[in-house]
C-alpha cells in the first residue's frame, strides 16, 4: 500500500512536472503569437511577380540544347578557336550547401543548375567580345570561373559558368 | 524521579501502608500500622485519610494488595499465544479455578517468563481468580480519597514480587514462605520466582495459648506441604520463611526444623531498602518491618499498574493490548497504511483532476496558438525567400559588360606589359587577378609605367577597388643587342613583376 501510495505520488508529480512545461510552452508560443505580422498584400502580389519573373527567367529543360547553340553560334562570331564544351548537372542539397554562393541560390528557390566547363582559344579582343556576348544572352547565368593565359599565338581560355535552370515540372 | 506510590497491604483487621520509590533498591519514605478492628467499615477511608495526612504522605498513587475473600492462583504452562487466543484460555481457566459457590468473579494473569520444554517455547503464567467484593472493597477504600488506585493485587501475589526483589534464587529448588495477614495465614511455594503453589488458611488465635496456636498452625503447615508435595512429587522442598504480623513467628521458626524437616528463618529485606530519605520513627519501623512485606511487595514495581497481576475490571486485557504485540503492530501499521493510501488516494485524484482542467484548457489554448505560429513561420519562410529571390535576380540582373571591361583594360596596357595570365572568381566577392611584368630599359622606366598602370586601372569605374596582394618584384635582365650601341649599358633591362586583384561590385 505504501509503495502503491508512492507510486500514485510519482505519478502526480510527472504529471504536475508536465502539465507546467505544457504551461510555459504555450504561454511562450502565445507571447510570440502577439508579435505576428501577416503579410500585406502589396508584398503577396510583389512576391508572385518576382516568383514569376524567375521562373520565366530560369532555363527549362527544353531550352538546353537551344542555349549551347546560342553559345557556339556567338564562339563562330567571333572567331574562337578549338572551343571544347563540358556539361554537369549540379542538384543543390539544401542541408549541404558548400558555399555561401549555393546558400544563397538555395534560398532563392532554386536547386539544379548546369555547371558548363569551356576551352578554347582565341585573340584578346575576341575572347572579350565572346565572354561579353554570352553574358548578355537573356539566360541565367553567372561566370564562376574565367583563366586567360598566355599563349602564342592564342590565348589560352578557360570558363566555367553556372546555368540556373527551372525545376522539371 | 520517579513518582512516590502508596503500597497498601488491606486486612480485616489492619492496613499497612508504605509510601516509595521504584530503584535498584525499594526507596522507602514513609510507612503506617492503621489499626481499623474498631472502625466502622464505611469510616476506614476517612481513618485512612486522616492517618496519611497527619502521617505526612505525599504520593498520589496507590496499589493495594488484598486478602481475606476468596481467591485462587494457579501457575499455568501456554505456548505463545494472541491476545485474544490468551483473554480466552484465562476466561475458560479462571472458571475452573473459582470456588464453587462464586458468583462474581474477577481474573487477572501475569505472563512470568519464558521457557523451552522439549525445543517448545512456553510461558509461565500466574492467573489469579478472585471474588468481586474482594476487589470493590479495595476499591471502596480509596474511592473517596485523594489517591488514584492503580492495582489492586493479592497479598500472595505481592509477597511473591518482594521475595523477587530481595531473594537470590537457587535453582530447581523450592521456597515455602509462610506470610501472616490479618485472620490468615497464606501459605506460598515458590520456585526461581514463579508461584507453584498458594494456600490461605483462616486461623483465629482467639482464645488459643501461644503452644496451642503454634501446634495448630505447625499441623496447617504439615498439611499444606503434603497438599504442595502432591501436586509436585519432584519438587526440592529445602526452606521455608516466616513474615508477616505475628508474635509466634521465632517459636515458629525454632520448630520448623524439627517440626517441618525443613530450615526456617524469618524474611529479612531490610538491605534491599534505601532508607536514606525516610521521615518516620526509624524505630517503629524496623519493629513493624517484617510485617510489612506484604505492602512493600506491592508497591515495588517498575511500572505501577501495568506488571504483576491487577485485578481491577479491565486492567489486564489493557495492559495485554498495551504490550508489543506483533500481530497487532502489524494490525496498526496496516491501518496507518491504508489510511496513509486513502489521503494519497484523495489527494491524488483532486490534484490529478485540477491538472487535467489545466491540461486541457492548455490544449485548447496551444490549439488556437499553433496555427498562428505556423502561419507567422510561413510567412517568415516566404519573406525570407522572396528576400533572397530578389537578390537573385538582382545580381544575375546586373550583367557586366565583359567586352568594355577588357577594352577599358587594354587601353591601358603599356606597350611594356605582358599580361602572363588573368583570372575572374566568382566568390562572395567577384574579382579579377592579373599577373604579368613589364620590361623597360631601366628599373625607373619599368616602376613608372607600371604605376601608370596601376593608376588607370584603379580609376576605372567598373572596379570597386583595386589592390596589390604583394609589391612588385624589380629584376634585371639582359636585353638582346640593339644594333648600333655597342655601349655595355645599352645591353641592360629591367623586368618588373606584378600581380594586381581588381574587384568588381
Amino acid at each position: 500500500m505504501l509503495v502503491l501510495a508512492g507510486g500514485l505520488l510519482y505519478s502526480l508529480n510527472s504529471s504536475s512536472a508536465a502539465v507546467t512545461r505544457l504551461k510555459q510552452d504555450v504561454e511562450r508560443k502565445e507571447k510570440q503569437a502577439k508579435d505576428v505580422r501577416p503579410p500585406t498584400a502589396e508584398e503577396q502580389s510583389q512576391w508572385d511577380a518576382q516568383e514569376t519573373q524567375l521562373g520565366s527567367l530560369l532555363l527549362s529543360e527544353q531550352a538546353v540544347p537551344q542555349f549551347f547553340e546560342e553559345v557556339t553560334r556567338i564562339a563562330t562570331e567571333n572567331s574562337i578557336q578549338r572551343l571544347s564544351m563540358n556539361s554537369e548537372e549540379v542538384m543543390i542539397d539544401p542541408s549541404k550547401a558548400a558555399t555561401a554562393d549555393e546558400a544563397r541560390v538555395i534560398a532563392a528557390g532554386i536547386k539544379h543548375y548546369l555547371a558548363v566547363t569551356m576551352k578554347f582559344q582565341g585573340q584578346y579582343a575576341d575572347v572579350a567580345r565572346f565572354l561579353g556576348s554570352v553574358a548578355k544572352l537573356d539566360r541565367p547565368i553567372q561566370y564562376h570561373l574565367v583563366e586567360l593565359k598566355r599563349g602564342v599565338p592564342y590565348i589560352e581560355a578557360l570558363v566555367v559558368m553556372n546555368v540556373y535552370k527551372r525545376e522539371p515540372a | 524521579m520517579a513518582n512516590r506510590i502508596l503500597g497498601i497491604e488491606y486486612g480485616a483487621d489492619r492496613i499497612k501502608v508504605v509510601e516509595v520509590t521504584f530503584g535498584r533498591k525499594l526507596k522507602v519514605f514513609n510507612f503506617a500500622v492503621i489499626d481499623n478492628r474498631n472502625v466502622d467499615p464505611a469510616r476506614r477511608t476517612e481513618q485512612l485519610n486522616h492517618t496519611l495526612q497527619v502521617r505526612g504522605f505525599d504520593a498520589k498513587d496507590a496499589i493495594i494488595a488484598t486478602g481475606g475473600g476468596n481467591s485462587e492462583h494457579r501457575l499455568l504452562t501456554l505456548p505463545p499465544l494472541s491476545t485474544r487466543e490468551m483473554h480466552f484460555v484465562m476466561q475458560r481457566e479462571s472458571k475452573k479455578l473459582a470456588p464453587a459457590g462464586m458468583a462474581e468473579m474477577v481474573w487477572s494473569y501475569d505472563v512470568l517468563k519464558t521457557k523451552e520444554e522439549l525445543g517448545i517455547k512456553k510461558n509461565q503464567i500466574l492467573l489469579v481468580s478472585a471474588e468481586r467484593p474482594m476487589v470493590d472493597a479495595a476499591r471502596n477504600l480509596l474511592s473517596q480519597s485523594r489517591f488514584k488506585l492503580l492495582q489492586v493485587t493479592t497479598i500472595p501475589e505481592a509477597v511473591l514480587n518482594l521475595l523477587r526483589h530481595v531473594i537470590v534464587w537457587k535453582k530447581d529448588a523450592v521456597r515455602m514462605v509462610v506470610h501472616f495477614a490479618a485472620n490468615g495465614v497464606h501459605v506460598l511455594f515458590a520456585q526461581e520466582g514463579a508461584l507453584l503453589l498458594s494456600r490461605e488458611v483462616r486461623f483465629d488465635p482467639a482464645g488459643m495459648d501461644p503452644e496451642e496456636q503454634s501446634q495448630r498452625l505447625i499441623n496447617e503447615l504439615k498439611r499444606s506441604m503434603l497438599y504442595f508435595r502432591q501436586n509436585f512429587p519432584q519438587a526440592q522442598l529445602e526452606q521455608i520463611n516466616f513474615s508477616g504480623e505475628n508474635d509466634l513467628l521465632a517459636a515458629l521458626v525454632a520448630r520448623s526444623s524439627e517440626e517441618l524437616g525443613l530450615e526456617g528463618s524469618i524474611l529479612r529485606f531490610e538491605e534491599s531498602l534505601d532508607t536514606s530519605a525516610f521521615r518516620g520513627n526509624w524505630d517503629e519501623f524496623r519493629f513493624h518491618l517484617p510485617s510489612l512485606a506484604a505492602a512493600l511487595g506491592t508497591a515495588w514495581r517498575k511500572t505501577p499498574g501495568t506488571s504483576g497481576i491487577n485485578l481491577l475490571p479491565g486492567k489486564t486485557q489493557a495492559k495485554q493490548e498495551a504490550g508489543i504485540n506483533p500481530t497487532k503492530i502489524a494490525r496498526a501499521a496496516l491501518m496507518v497504511a491504508a489510511v496513509l493510501l486513502l489521503v494519497t488516494g484523495l489527494y491524488y485524484f483532486r490534484e490529478r483532476g485540477r491538472l487535467d482542467a489545466t491540461r486541457r484548457d492548455l490544449t485548447q489554448r496551444a490549439a488556437v496558438v499553433d496555427p498562428k505560429l505556423q502561419q507567422m513561420q510561413e510567412s517568415e519562410s516566404k519573406r525570407s525567400t522572396a528576400e533572397q529571390r530578389a537578390e537573385f535576380l538582382k545580381r544575375i540582373g546586373a550583367h557586366t559588360d565583359w567586352t568594355e571591361l577588357f577594352r577599358n583594360i587594354s587601353f591601358i596596357v603599356p606597350s611594356t606589359a605582358v599580361f602572363e595570365d588573368l583570372k575572374l572568381e566568382s566568390a562572395d566577392t567577384p574579382k579579377i587577378t592579373i599577373r604579368g611584368y613589364l620590361i623597360a630599359a631601366s628599373a625607373v622606366e619599368g616602376n613608372t609605367d607600371f604605376n601608370r598602370f596601376y593608376s588607370a586601372l584603379s580609376a576605372l569605374p567598373m572596379f570597386k577597388s583595386v589592390s596589390m596582394p604583394k609589391p612588385t618584384v624589380v629584376s634585371s635582365l639582359d636585353a638582346p643587342p640593339t644594333p648600333g650601341k655597342l655601349s655595355a649599358a645599352a645591353m641592360q633591362a629591367s623586368k618588373v613583376t606584378f600581380e594586381v586583384v581588381c574587384e568588381l561590385p
